[in-house]
């Protein structure tokens, strides 16, 4: 693969919430208050090849916006290093870091949240490229057009309010958004998560054109393994801040080897396997603040055995290009 | 709950540190030192010895210190005016604000819970829409004017009442208190009902809002249905749910209210601290004047820590909040 | 980005059609008419800028020119006639001053003071209130730690220690109220301004590499100020009568710029004689200015409050 052009290298987010000086003081007189630390992305690893579509996958919480901001630069990170076109971003000289902040872009999963509600649609999208001098004054108006016609919005609602338009449209005015400032690299962290179905189609469809039309590479984060299917090149599932399979989609859809993909992939109604049968994932997800010791995933696991429970296990290579973490990959059973 | 009441202990202390670091810088920095604490009336020979006393030659930090200690051992200077110790003089006028504010809070309670059981009760009648309607008015109207306007009617044309001061007093346990005698009373009444009165609309309002959520609830609809008397279906379901709320905020109004009886006090020449401050910043008896500021700066920060924490032993939802925070 | 390849118009685009004409500026205005006495109160306090602003014009004298008084017109009782004929619909004062004209002078002046101090304390209390929330962390704590112990004060005590230290004067006054608002503005603004930040939109500019200066006042602030109209009225209408209170002490403001509070406070010493009205008819205008910004501000509050609409 040659340079990436999205590198995380053992990337950790902690979020803590310290002691404040009451607490302190309430320990010294023998309280037992702790700080509370949650591991929200425990050193991740990722490379996101130009044009690429990576989907990133776990359940609620397990993570996944936090990795979606930290690549989008919205939010730093606790240890490791983000690497944009082989270069760190951390070490960049502001102006720099403003121009890869600006390649980075993201879509959100509540487009009327994600819309400034007392802006005009053509600020909303105009507003960037001006400001960072991205199009001359005197073209804004045709480059506005250009974008809202290629996301599929009418030029003439320009004036309009977000809450004057519907869900689709307003996604698509969040696209638009992103497009105006030239990006190459897109994190769509739910992006059609809050659309009905038969507007989800659509704005994925959105997103595919623009790949083709603008090389675009994107990370594509959801909840619902049904949705990057059809979408992405390769798929990681995340679990408890931790990736523990990552694998090209066409074979981790068919032979998933993660006892948790496995049991993703089990919740999903197919339409090819006529598989009624909707088994959830037994147990609930543990609290983040207190994560299971070992493979984060034994206490759900059906195959969990000895050393599951005492060491995490390694993600690794099972195949070419295809990562995962689980002590079953060892040899001895399956 | 002992984080709680750490952490407002702590909030306290830095009230106070603050609130004393305010004062000293306002007093040095805004205004002249020498201006502010030492009589004007000296010559320049006293002035110098004055300086030197006070410690007006050292650096601001000690100077500061040296505020702090005599604070702590309730000196405050004399007042240029009476000559006297000025924290002597502010608590010989502490017991006649006292006696005003909580004769005040009593009044309310007693007039403002059954106006707002009744507005909450019968919402559709029109005494409970002239009750609220009173209500509104108490918020907006200006204190000081309905004092002389009471002052007007109740004793310059009607005479019922004595306009001004404060009446026969007793001396009970080294406490003065006027409210036992007869002149006391009388002379008590308006000044208190007028400081009253904003408080009287607010546990009106907070009466009414407790009332209506009972009184809505299906149990108090299903006990009355059953045949049980309206009237005690009232007394133990909807006294019991307003209490808490209203005594809390009753409990944090004390405060409020002794603040604002300088109004009342300089209205009715009702011999309190009120008074005294008012007096005081006219003539610029500025020992008075920065121990005044403390004493009551203390009794807030007290006030507000006491009930606060008794309210957090009534009702845990407030430690809860707390831990979550 | 290249000319645009000319897309096939999305089923979408015209079959969804924008679904609220209706303006919110529209509704709004047909909430708030909905409630009549909010609209007379509207009313009256409209007539009273009116009055305030044009006091010069509109006033029967100007009753801080020496050369139009007399004080052989002192304490006329209304309705009387001066010894030029001019009636005093509202009787005079000890100086011989008409009271009418006397109000309308004061309200221009309690207005103004209010008006000014509030309009300070909003823009101090914004700024600070947007800076605590977007920023958080020690910033926020030690903002709100401030906020808190105002707040945990009664806002005639704030002011009194104030004016205590500061002394008489116009702009002591308006300092002085200036400091007793503005916490509560900072806290409302924070308040709004925290759910505001948490939103997607805030990390969308984020993303748009907007500097910090630029996501605050043009994205956060006019989302946040809404709540302030409310907070607003309320808290000019408290500054309106905390100013005359301050005045009537004899600690607010000096006998040079007469405040309502300030006639109040002359015609006192007049009423244990029964001269009633040098007191009376400024506390009236007072009582119908406060009153009418309160109403306006209930009303707004419920049309402004998303959880008693309909
Ligand atoms: N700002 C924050 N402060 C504290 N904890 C956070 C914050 N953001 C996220 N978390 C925690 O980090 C974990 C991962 O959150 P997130 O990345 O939003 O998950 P996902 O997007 O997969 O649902 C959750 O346990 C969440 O509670
Ligand atoms: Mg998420």
């Amino acid at each position: 693969m040659s340079v990436p052009l999205i590198e995380l290298k053992d990337v950790t987010k902690r979020f803590v919430k310290t002691l404040d000086l009451a607490e302190k003081i309430a320990n010294l007189l023998g309280a037992h208050i702790r700080e509370e630390v949650v591991q929200a992305v425990d050193r991740v690893n990722l490379r996101i090849g130009i044009g690429e579509v990576l989907g990133l996958v776990g359940e609620s919480g397990c993570g996944k916006s936090t990795i979606g901001r930290i690549v989008a630069g919205t939010l730093s990170h606790s240890d490791g290093t983000v690497l944009y076109r082989g270069r760190e971003v951390a070490r960049m000289s502001p102006a720099e870091g403003k121009q890869v902040a600006l390649k980075v872009q993201m879509i959100f999963q509540d487009p009327l949240a994600s819309l400034n509600p007392r802006m005009r649609v053509r600020d909303i999208i105009g507003e960037a490229p001006r400001v960072h001098g991205l199009v001359a004054a005197s073209e804004i108006e045709d480059y506005l057009d250009e974008i809202m016609l290629r996301v599929g919005l009418d030029p003439s609602y320009k004036r309009r309010y977000p809450h004057q338009f519907s869900g689709g449209q307003r996604q698509r005015i969040g696209i638009a958004r992103a497009l105006a400032v030239q990006p190459e690299f897109i994190v769509c962290d739910e992006a059609v998560a809050a659309l009905d179905v038969s507007i989800q189609a659509q704005v994925l469809n959105v997103f595919m054109k623009l790949r083709e039309e603008l090389e675009l590479t994107y990370l594509f984060i959801s909840h619902d393994i049904g949705v990057v299917e059809h979408l992405a090149d390769r798929v990681a599932i995340m679990y408890l801040g931790r990736i523990v399979e990552l694998a090209p989609t066409e074979d981790l859809f068919t032979r998933p080897n993660h006892p948790y993909t496995q049991a993703l992939l089990r919740e999903v109604p197919r339409l090819d396997t006529r598989q009624h049968a909707f088994e959830p994932i037994k147990g609930e997800i543990p609290s983040p603040l207190d994560p299971p010791s070992g493979c984060h995933f034994h206490p759900r696991c059906p195959h969990v055995f000895k050393p599951c429970r005492e060491e995490q296990p390694k993600l690794m290579e099972i195949a070419p290009e295809w990562l995962s973490a689980c002590y079953l990959n060892n040899g001895s059973r399956r | 709950m002992s984080v709680f009441i750490i952490r407002r202990l702590l909030q306290s202390l830095m009230v106070i540190v603050a609130m004393s670091l305010i004062v000293f810088f306002g007093v040095n920095v805004i205004g002249n030192p020498v201006d502010i604490l030492i009589n004007p009336e000296f010559d320049q020979e006293e002035l110098e010895r004055a300086i030197k006393a006070l410690g007006l030659d050292l650096p601001l930090w000690q100077q500061y210190l040296v505020f702090v200690k005599n604070a702590l051992q309730g000196d405050f200077g004399k007042s240029f005016v009476f000559g006297q110790s000025a924290l002597k003089l502010i608590i010989q006028r502490v017991p006649a604000t006292l006696e005003l504010a909580f004769t005040a809070l009593i009044m309310s309670i007693i007039i403002g819970i059954p106006l707002g059981l009744f507005a909450g009760l019968k919402p559709d009648s029109s005494v409970s829409k002239a009750i609220m309607g009173g209500s509104i008015l108490g918020f907006s109207l200006p204190t000081f004017w309905v004092g002389i306007m009471m002052i007007m009617i109740f004793a310059v044309m009607l005479g019922v009442l004595p306009s001004t001061g404060r009446g026969q007093s007793l001396t009970i346990m080294g406490l003065e208190i006027s409210f036992l005698t007869w002149d006391g009373l009388k002379h008590l009444l308006m000044p208190a009902i007028n400081l009253a009165l904003l408080k009287i609309s607010l546990v009106i309002r907070l009466t009414r809002a407790g009332t209506r959520e009972v009184v809505l609830q299906d149990y108090v609809k299903f006990a009355r249905a059953k045949g049980l008397s309206t009237r005690r279906v009232i007394l133990v379901h909807v006294l019991k749910n307003i209490l808490i709320p209203v005594v809390t905020v009753i409990g944090l109004e004390l405060g409020n209210l002794i603040a604002f009886s300088v109004v009342t006090e300089t209205v009715f020449a009702w011999p309190g601290m009120g008074k005294l401050i008012i007096d005081s910043i006219q003539m610029l008896d500025r020992p008075i004047i920065v121990a005044y500021l403390m004493i009551i700066v203390f009794m807030f920060v007290t006030i507000n820590l006491v009930v606060d924490i008794l309210y957090s032993v009534l009702d845990p939802r407030v430690r809860l909040q707390d831990v979550k925070a | 980005m290249s000319v645009t390849s000319k897309i096939e118009l999305i089923p979408e685009l015209s079959a969804e059609v924008a679904l609220e004409g209706e303006t919110s500026l529209r509704r709004f205005v047909s909430d708030f008419t909905e409630n009549k006495v909010a609209v007379g109160a509207l009313m009256v306090f409209l007539a009273i800028v009116f009055v305030a602003v044009f006091a010069s014009l509109i006033s029967p004298q100007n009753p801080y020119d020496l050369a139009e008084i007399d004080i052989l017109n002192g304490r006329l009782p209304p309705r009387s006639e001066s010894m030029s004929g001019t009636t005093y619909w509202l009787g005079t004062d000890d100086q011989g001053r008409d009271m009418l004209s006397a109000i309308f002078y004061g309200l221009r002046t309690s207005l103004g003071v209010g008006a000014m101090s509030g309009f300070i304390a909003l823009c101090i209390g914004t700024c600070i209130g947007l800076t605590a929330a977007y920023f958080g962390g020690r910033v926020d704590s030690l903002i709100m730690r401030l906020v808190d112990l105002q707040l945990s004060f009664p806002a005639i005590l704030i002011a009194l220690m104030l004016l205590a230290v500061l002394g008489k004067g116009v702009e002591k006054i308006i300092i002085a109220l200036i400091a007793v608002q503005w916490a509560y503005y900072a806290r409302t603004v924070r308040g709004s301004a925290l759910v505001e930040r948490s939103k997607d939109y805030i990390e969308a500019a984020h993303c748009l590499a907007f500097s910090n200066r630029r996501i605050v006042f043009r994205h956060l602030m006019p989302n946040v100020l809404p709540p302030l109209i409310v907070v607003g009225t309320v808290q000019v209408a408290h500054a309106i009568l905390l100013e005359s209170t301050l005045s009537f002490l004899g600690i607010g403001l000096p006998v040079t710029e007469p405040s309502l509070g300030l006639l109040i406070a002359n015609g006192f010493e007049y009423m244990l004689s029964g001269k009633y009205w040098i007191s009376f008819f400024p506390g009236v205008a007072l009582l119908i200015t406060v009153v009418s910004i309160n109403l306006v501000g209930d009303q707004l509050r419920d049309v402004l409050n998303p959880r008693l609409r309909r």
